[in-house]
């Protein structure tokens, strides 16, 4: 069974008069421990393919699966219940609260996720130095650099021990450098924990380290399998 | 309650200007809370503290002391219904100048000797009537009025001699003196000759228990008998300065809650992406709703206590002053509560906007 299985989903949504289809007809499966990197322009519907898959949003038709559990028409708490225990969320320029050292990050969600405050805490040290931050766990998002934000931001979504992580624009303020590390970071967790990660993308410089690459173009998924094609 | 307490920490810049906004409103509670029971003290003091349940008043003088004039027969006649206890009480308002040259504004109670309101009140001071003497109260002290002295009251030739002072008491804004019923009565009614005057007085004091039909009372002696409560607004300007305090004192409740309204609007507003992603990772809306009243009741509470606290100092430092000013544990604890609820109030029409947050919003591209 796969970790994470979307059929034939279609969202659409107003654009005035008009309606635009943000997913046609999507079907996409993960396995636990496979990297796929969904690559497309801005407006193809990658972050809509996240919102589905996450459980933000329902889509119009099709099905989503984590596992056993069908989230397809979840009732929002369900659908929050989904998130806090089941997705891990990676965003786009990290998201971190701006009050929140990076340890308490970390702590906020293994609280959330229902962990006990010293194991939460024990865990989130635990995760900050698997990303190589034991140092700054003290510090604020304001006083970390962007690459090491993404890293706190990776280790959260971590410490409720998802099935499934979803990655949204992970290196899209992060110089080449920065932005391999991440990437490398984010390939080795999804391996050495077997999660199901989804990583959205228009950085054709990383998508060389997935272990699947497909293409999203005006809301259709198209898969490939060399990933040095991908900009034809 | 986890971010709440840190962002509390973090942005305490912002919480503290807000918090100072609430506390000034708290003092301005506290202070308009001990001005109104100043005043109140002030214009019924001396009427609070008569031992009566009722007070009855010639009909259609609005219960008022200044205008009612009843005869002493009626209120005998009071007396002798089953469950009433009834006396005369008369109390009219004087100017008198001292015999050491003050002048002074007083109102006169006239009380009958041995009677249950002289003796709760003055615990059987009273001067006789033959005696001519007048017990004042130590606002008239204050002013410079000695025992001894001899105090001449306009408006007729009445000269008594101060024969005792009893505590502070007032009655429509003016310091309180006590008399004998027939000496009040000739001071009073001084236009009269002596025997037409002392068969007349302003009311009658009454005690009456529960059994008593006061409406059917009133009527048959054709007269008006309120409760001293209801009494109190016939003191002048009693019922203007209630009204108008209370006005006040709702509208800074309305504002303190307006206040924080705007304030959380705003702070939920800039707040829409944090909330967003709570919500992204998983937390409900009734948890992210519950931090964010939790973290306003930290701040409401905490800067009404700081408030309170400064307007009790400030009103022990006004308290024994010019300024009827009166701190009194009940209605400051009634107006810190108020203001806090209407806080929250306030709050909740702010915070209103969390539930409307959709999660998507921590996506950056998602619609």
């Amino acid at each position: 069974m796969s970790a994470l299985a979307l059929h034939d989903l279609c969202v659409s949504f107003g654009d005035g008069d008009e309606q635009i289809a943000a997913l046609d007809h999507v079907s996409l499966t993960v396995d636990g421990g496979e990297l796929v990197a969904v690559v497309g322009a801005s407006g193809s519907g990658k972050s809509s393919l996240l919102a589905v898959a996450g459980a933000l949003r329902s889509p119009d038709s099709g099905t989503v699966m984590i596992g056993d559990v069908d989230i397809t028409n979840a009732t929002p708490s369900d659908r929050a219940t989904v998130r806090r225990t089941k997705v891990g969320f990676v965003f786009q320029s990290s998201n971190l609260f701006e009050a929140l050292t990076a340890i308490d990050q970390l702590i906020y969600m293994g609280r959330l996720a229902g962990m006990s405050s010293r194991d939460a805490r024990a865990e989130a040290a635990r995760l900050l130095d698997v990303v190589g931050l034991a140092q700054k766990a003290n510090r604020r998002p304001g006083k970390l650099s962007g690459g090491e934000r993404q890293r706190v931001g990776t280790a959260r979504a971590l410490i409720s021990g998802p099935a499934v992580l979803l990655v949204d624009e992970p290196t899209s303020a992060l110089d080449h450098s920065r932005a391999l590390d991440v990437v490398t970071l984010l390939r080795d967790l999804t391996h050495d924990r077997g999660i199901a990660t989804v990583m959205v993308t228009h950085d054709l410089s990383v998508v060389e380290l997935a272990d699947r690459v497909v293409t999203m173009r005006d809301g259709r998924l198209g898969e490939i399998a060399d990933f040095t094609r991908v900009g034809d | 309650m986890f971010l709440a307490r840190r962002e509390l920490r973090f942005a305490w810049g912002r919480f503290a200007l807000m918090g100072s906004v609430i506390a000034l409103v708290a003092v301005l509670t506290v202070m308009l809370s001990g001005l109104a029971t100043g005043l109140v003290d002030d214009g019924i003091s001396g009427l609070r503290a008569l031992p009566v349940t009722h007070l009855a008043f010639q009909a259609h003088t609005d219960s008022t002391f200044s205008r009612s004039t009843i005869d002493v027969a009626t209120v005998e006649q009071l007396n002798d219904t089953a469950g009433v206890s009834a006396e005369p009480l008369g109390l009219s308002l004087f100017n008198a100048r001292s015999s050491t040259d003050v002048t002074v504004d007083l109102a006169l109670f006239g009380l009958q000797p041995g009677g249950f309101v002289a003796t709760d009140v003055l615990h059987g001071s009273l001067p006789d009537a033959a005696s001519n003497g007048v017990i004042i109260t130590q606002g008239l002290a204050d002013s410079g009025v000695h025992v001894g002295d001899q105090l001449s009251f306009d408006r007729s030739n009445t000269v008594l001699t101060v024969t005792g002072i009893v505590p502070k008491s007032t009655y429509g804004h003016v310091d309180v003196a006590y008399t004998a019923l027939a000496v009040w009565q000739v001071a009073t009614y001084n236009a009269l000759d002596a025997t037409t005057a002392t068969t007349l007085v302003s009311s009658a004091a009454i005690v009456a228990d529960g059994s008593v039909d006061i409406g059917a009372l009133a009527t048959a002696a054709d007269l008006d008998i309120v409760s001293k409560t209801t009494a109190f607004n016939g003191s002048p300007g009693y019922s203007a300065e209630t009204s108008t305090m209370t006005l006040i004192r709702g509208f800074l409740y309305v504002i303190a809650a307006m206040i924080l309204g705007a304030f959380f609007t705003v702070w939920t507003i800039q707040r829409r992406a944090e909330i967003g992603l709570q919500k992204a990772l998983g937390a409900s809306t009734r948890s992210v709703l519950f931090d964010a009243l939790g973290q306003v009741l930290v701040v409401l509470v905490a800067a009404t206590a700081v408030g309170v606290a400064v307007g009790l100092a400030l009103g022990a430092l006004i308290s024994g002053g010019t300024v009827p000013f009166s701190l009194q544990s009940g209605p400051v604890a009634a107006a810190s509560v108020t203001l806090i609820v209407s806080g929250v109030v306030g709050m909740l029409v702010g915070v209103r906007r969390i539930t409307s947050v959709d999660p998507i919003i921590a996506l950056g591209g998602a619609r």
